[in-house]
């Protein structure tokens, strides 16, 4: 059913409504051999919609395909090709790691035990320990271990570095890494560390309070964005106009310094705040973090 | 991919992996369970008494260890969704936990209602007695089932519990209530197994409470938007 | 092993057989002949001491070499099918057969036994009290599966073996003494007079669908001996240098206990302990002896080791139905004895070889790999 045509991911028009938050109208692509970075605030949805991709939730609206399968429909299907870790999931404590992995080799006949071997070494887990002596950190190497090996062709990653030392965070980006150099397998990861999101993914989508904010590969929204530094009269009214610009996120004056930070300004824009008497000093792309900070103090409105 | 197909495979996966997270209690009531039936043969009243004791409480605490362990503990140690992103689907997970506690609960009811069935008609115990302790370990199980049906679909540990406990209470109401049914009562001490319209209704409406129960659960299970 | 086992089906087959001609039971068993003896009680009754014992050994010794094999649960589902499913199928059509052959003999047989003489008075009677059902000569494969889920349970809740035992028996075993051997089995014995002193002697057989306590602690004994030797072959080799003593020791301790039947002062505990000894110590001579002069394929014994499990299963309503038969007959009891045993033994043989052997009764019974371990 699945070739490397059909998209890893494609959603049109989710929608999930809460009492006291809702998801709309989020739309994704995700092609197969790719990485997508979801990026947001706490509360943005980015878990909403990694638990409703794998079928734990029932969206309210919108059509859900995972590599080619309908949610919810084909979830026994997509759960057998997507390998899912989420934050808040937990292994049964009493067990041992090989415990799980061999009720995960019972499941699934893709199951690497050589790879799950040299997984246990890099990540330096043992495998005959129970999980209730694991720390946090090897708690998400477990579980990582145990969706890596079964070689899915999809990986969904809530939060996957979130908590983890430096060590053990280089450990599972260099896994990841490795699950990327094959053309047929994808990742969805949602991180608050931008870094790792800039580092590794191709695609990245923001979302802020349930809302698509950007969804698009990674150079064209890096290069978006840019710090625009310029010089001029500053006075109460001028900033206000500059802060109306559609492609303003945020403005600030120090001085007859005004910093702002933009989306989309082209030569059209800067040709706007010459217009205004301001005098542009310095232009320079923003880090995925700056961008994040932005646009949540922003509101999201770009 | 019709929804509505059960992947037995799965199932018993599932309900293998319930049995061995939970052996070493399991293999505690089994010992339990010896020890009451041993001791239930001896021969003396004391002992008779005893070993019949430890099997009631047995029963009672293995159903309600397995629906506490089994079902309520997946979200309390957040290990569902560890469960529900293996490749099952909800129906799969609902009937797993129905299937593994079930027999968990099986397995000692049927030795009291077996032991039980025995010594009534082959001791010198009033035959009469059959139908009385039968219309008891049906309420039992009664109990159990709906426990086990409001563990699936109810979320707070308050209101299992409240149903548990409260459930349990009303067995000695019960006993009392049948005792008072002439048709039953009458023949309690006779050597007569008298199966009397009350005591068929009886066991008719605790056979309906629980298909009745296990249809809602099913029903509710289906029309569920999160099974975290 | 496998060969042990067989013997002590066929000796099972001439113990039921002799029970027809025993004085102790005349009493109380179905097919009680007029003509019995007391040499038959000297015979059946040394071998009921260490018979069952003897197959609890074999029993725990292949469950131990399941658990290295192929782990607790699979030995636990191979038990599931091989022991209490065959329980299940088996029971009532041999408790109906039995049952139905004790009231067609109470009715037919003009010579009946004392306690068809009872059944027949009962089937007269309008109130007479039902005899409860028991587990008959099925008892073993309840306690064996009871045994099995134990071992499932000692793993289940990681018990170790307390120290000290452990101890005793690396002792034994690396420091090859045959004196501290002697010792320990010397001693040994006294571990099962207590269940045993807690029963009338001859020891009955558990039957009751009720677990008794003596049995799960004696046939428990033999079975975890069973379960240890696997683990410490080299114990049963260590018994070689005192296997004549052990079979000389049993012997006497059995004529004591013959003496004790004889005698008219209470002497129940003495009973008791000779039952343990001469029970221990012709079990351990069978073991150290069948390593020695069994431990060889023999296809004649393969083939009886084969059957084994089907006989045992069938010999008893095919055994009544004979000897209810000759309950009529003008002979001795030696005549008797001999053509039951031919007779079931052939029976018995002849339906395996045409109806088990190769069909889903045969795969049912003893697998789909008829390979077995030796002596």
């Amino acid at each position: 059913m699945t070739t490397l045509e059909t998209p890893a991911l494609k959603v049109r028009g989710l929608q999930k409504n809460y009492a006291d938050f809702a998801l709309h109208n989020i739309d994704l692509d995700l092609p197969t051999g790719q990485i997508m970075g979801l990026v947001g605030a706490n509360g943005a949805g980015k878990s909403t919609i990694m638990r409703i991709l794998i079928g734990l939730i029932k969206a309210d609206q919108g059509s859900i395909e995972v590599r080619g399968y309908r949610v919810p429909d084909g979830q026994v299907a997509i759960k057998r090709e997507v390998g899912y870790v989420s934050d808040d999931m937990r292994l049964y404590k009493a067990q041992t790691l090989r415990w799980h992995m061999d009720f995960i080799k019972s499941i699934y006949p893709d199951w690497d035990e050589a790879y799950a071997g040299q997984l246990l070494k890099r990540f330096d887990l043992r495998a005959h320990q129970v999980l209730r002596g694991f720390s946090h950190g090897q708690r998400v190497k477990a579980l990582l271990l145990l969706i890596l090996a079964r070689r899915p062709k999809l990986l969904l990653l809530d939060e996957p570095t979130t908590g983890l030392d430096p060590v053990a965070r280089i450990e599972v980006l260099e896994a990841l890494a490795e699950v990327l150099r094959d053309e047929e397998r994808s990742v969805l990861f949602s991180s608050h560390n931008t870094m790792d999101v800039e580092q590794l993914s191709d695609t990245i989508t923001f979302l802020h309070q349930g809302r698509l904010v950007a969804s698009q590969d990674k150079e064209s929204f890096l290069s978006s964005w840019r710090r625009v530094v310029c010089q001029g009269q500053c006075h109460d009214a001028l900033l206000e106009r500059v802060r109306a610009m559609p492609e303003v996120a945020s403005a600030r004056n120090s001085g007859s310094i005004i910093e702002l930070k933009v989306r989309d300004g082209g030569d059209i824009f800067q040709s706007r705040l010459q217009q205004l008497g301001l005098t542009i000093t310095t232009v320079e792309p923003m880090n995925l973090e700056d961008i994040f900070v932005t646009s949540v103090r922003a509101g999201g409105s770009q | 991919m019709n929804t509505h197909s059960l992947d037995f495979p799965m199932i018993k996966l599932l309900v293998l992996k319930d049995w061995h997270i939970y052996q070493k209690q399991l293999a505690a009531y089994v010992v339990g369970m010896l020890i009451g039936l041993t001791l239930v043969s001896v021969g003396k009243n004391w002992s008779f008494y005893l070993g019949a004791l430890i099997l009631l409480v047995l029963l009672i605490c293995a159903g309600g260890f397995a629906i506490q362990s089994s079902v309520l503990n997946e979200r309390k140690e957040h290990t569902l969704p560890f469960v529900m992103s293996l490749p099952v689907t909800p129906m799969d997970f609902y009937w797993s936990k129905l299937l593994a506690n079930t027999v968990i609960y099986l397995v000692p009811f049927s030795l009291v209602v077996g032991g039980t069935v025995f010594l009534v008609l082959f001791t010198p115990l009033p035959d009469g007695l059959l139908v009385w302790s039968l219309l008891i370990y049906g309420f039992l199980a009664m109990t159990f089932c709906v426990s086990l049906c409001v563990a699936l679909v109810v979320e707070s540990e308050g209101w299992n519990i409240f149903v548990q406990i409260g459930l349990s209470t009303m067995v000695s109401p019960f006993i009392m209530g049948i005792g008072q049914i002439d048709a039953i009562a009458q023949n309690i001490k006779t050597a007569n197994i008298v199966w009397s319209l009350p005591a068929l209704g009886i066991f008719l409406a605790q056979a309906i409470v629980m298909l009745v129960a296990l249809g809602i659960t099913s029903w509710v299970q289906r029309r569920k938007t999160s099974f975290l | 092993m496998d060969n042990l086992r067989a013997l002590a089906m066929l000796t099972g087959v001439l113990f039921h057989a002799g029970l027809a001609y025993s004085t102790v039971l005349h009493n109380y068993w179905p097919t009680a002949d007029a003509s019995y003896s007391k040499w038959v009680d000297g015979f059946v009754w040394f071998t009921h001491l260490f018979r069952m014992p003897l197959f609890f050994v074999v029993a725990g010794f292949f469950v131990a070499l399941m658990v290295q094999k192929r782990g607790i649960g699979k030995m636990l589902r191979n038990r599931f099918a091989r022991v209490l499913l065959p329980f299940i199928l088996f029971w009532p059509i041999l408790y109906f057969a039995l049952r139905g052959l004790t009231l067609y003999a109470a009715s037919h047989v003009d010579k009946p036994s004392p306690l068809l003489i009872v059944v027949k008075k009962w089937m007269l009677e309008a109130n007479a009290p039902t005899a409860p059902p028991s587990m008959m000569h099925l008892w073993f494969l309840m306690y064996l599966m009871c045994f099995c889920v134990l071992v499932w349970v000692v793993d289940a809740l990681e018990m170790q073996w307390p120290k000290w035992p452990k101890w005793l028996i690396d002792a034994a075993v690396t420091m090859r003494s045959t004196t501290w051997l002697t010792i320990l089995v010397a001693v040994a014995p006294l571990l099962l007079v207590p269940a045993m002193a807690s029963v009338a002697a001859p020891m009955p057989a558990p039957e009751s669908f009720f677990p008794q306590w003596w049995a799960l602690l004696i046939f428990g004994f033999y079975f975890a001996l069973g379960y240890q030797f696997f683990k410490y072959q080299a114990l049963i080799d260590a018994l070689r240098p005192i296997a004549l003593w052990l079979l000389v020791g049993a012997v006497l301790a059995y004529a004591v206990f013959l003496w004790t039947f004889k005698s008219s002062a209470k002497l129940h505990l003495l009973q008791a302990s000779m039952e343990a000894y001469a029970s221990l110590w012709m079990t351990l001579w069978c073991l150290s002896i069948g390593k020695q002069w069994l431990n060889r394929s023999n296809r004649a014994l393969r083939y009886v080791a084969d059957a084994s499990y089907w006989i045992y299963l069938t010999h008893l309503p095919i055994l009544f139905a004979i000897q209810y038969y000759l309950l009529d007959i003008e002979a001795q009891w030696p005549t008797k004895f001999l053509i039951s045993v031919i007779a079931t033994l052939a029976i018995a043989f002849a339906s395996y070889q045409l109806m088990v052997r190769n069909t889903v009764i045969g795969r049912l019974l003893n697998g789909t790999s008829r390979k077995t371990n030796e002596a």
